[in-house]
């Protein structure tokens, strides 16, 4: 079996929960990424705004962060978006 | 370290990224199918394994953007690791631009810095000198990058 094949047999192995899981991390983190680059803010900025370290946002963008009701809900305040659709 | 050949091998793509792997010759796998055979099977590892390979799938959706990343090397270096939050698996790669990934190998991170073991600091060398490769030829017009296309590697292979 060559490499891509390996790694569509891989991803057919993905559970559900993960890929519903990782979808959204991966949303989420987009969607502060696009605004972030739209409002001309860097990390650092936006770390700053947030009160947490540049370490802690890097994190929150990779798209593999588990984001916490409390985390999304005071970034949605800071930037004044919906980070979720309800 | 021993002198060794290796190839460029195309993995798959999308609109807005590529993603590619190294295999040495003699190997009959490329380093990333040598990652997913030791973890796709491992009881203890095959659910941080799944969320690397998931992660992929988005990074070949998304393009392989630098925030989903850690850099890791030297700071000229497009060394990077794409690890997982919750555990200690990473995938080793080379971040050449939004539109191509070249993937490595990996394993666990046992240790704090990956030098300090020598299986990761085997494979984070390898890329690291196959980088440096790879800017030469560039340099030298013998390969070309175009958006999510690397020309000029078919059947060669570069010594490391």
């Amino acid at each position: 079996m060559n490499t891509k094949e390996l790694f569509k047999e891989s991803l057919e192995d993905v559970s559900p929960e993960i890929k519903a899981e990782l979808d959204l991390s991966f949303a989420i983190a987009d969607k502060i990424g696009r605004i972030l680059t739209e409002r001309g803010l860097s990390q650092k900025e936006f770390a700053r705004k947030m009160k947490k370290t540049e370490a802690e946002v890097s994190r929150w963008l990779t798209g593999r962060h588990n984001f916490t009701i409390r985390t999304i809900a005071r970034i949605s305040v800071a930037l004044d978006v919906q980070l979720l659709e309800m | 370290m021993e002198k060794k050949d290796v190839k460029l091998e195309f993995i798959d793509k999308s609109e807005k990224a590529a993603l590619y792997t190294i295999c040495f010759k003699g190997n009959d796998t490329s380093e990333f199918a040598d990652f997913m055979l030791k973890y796709k099977n491992n009881a203890d590892l095959k659910q941080d394994y799944r969320y690397i390979v998931y992660a992929l799938s988005k990074i070949l959706e998304n393009g392989a953007l630098e925030r989903y990343f850690r850099p890791e090397g030297k700071i000229n270096d497009n060394l990077s690791a794409l690890p997982i939050e919750h555990g200690k698996l990473r995938l080793y790669c080379l971040r050449i631009s939004d539109q191509i990934l070249i993937l490595g190998n990996g394993g666990v991170k046992r240790t704090k810095k990956y030098n300090e073991d020598e299986e990761l600091s085997g494979y984070v060398i390898s890329l690291q000198k196959f980088d440096e490769i790879l800017k030469g030829e560039i340099m030298k017009g013998s390969i070309t990058i175009e958006h999510t296309s690397i020309d000029g590697i078919d059947d060669k292979y570069f010594r490391l």
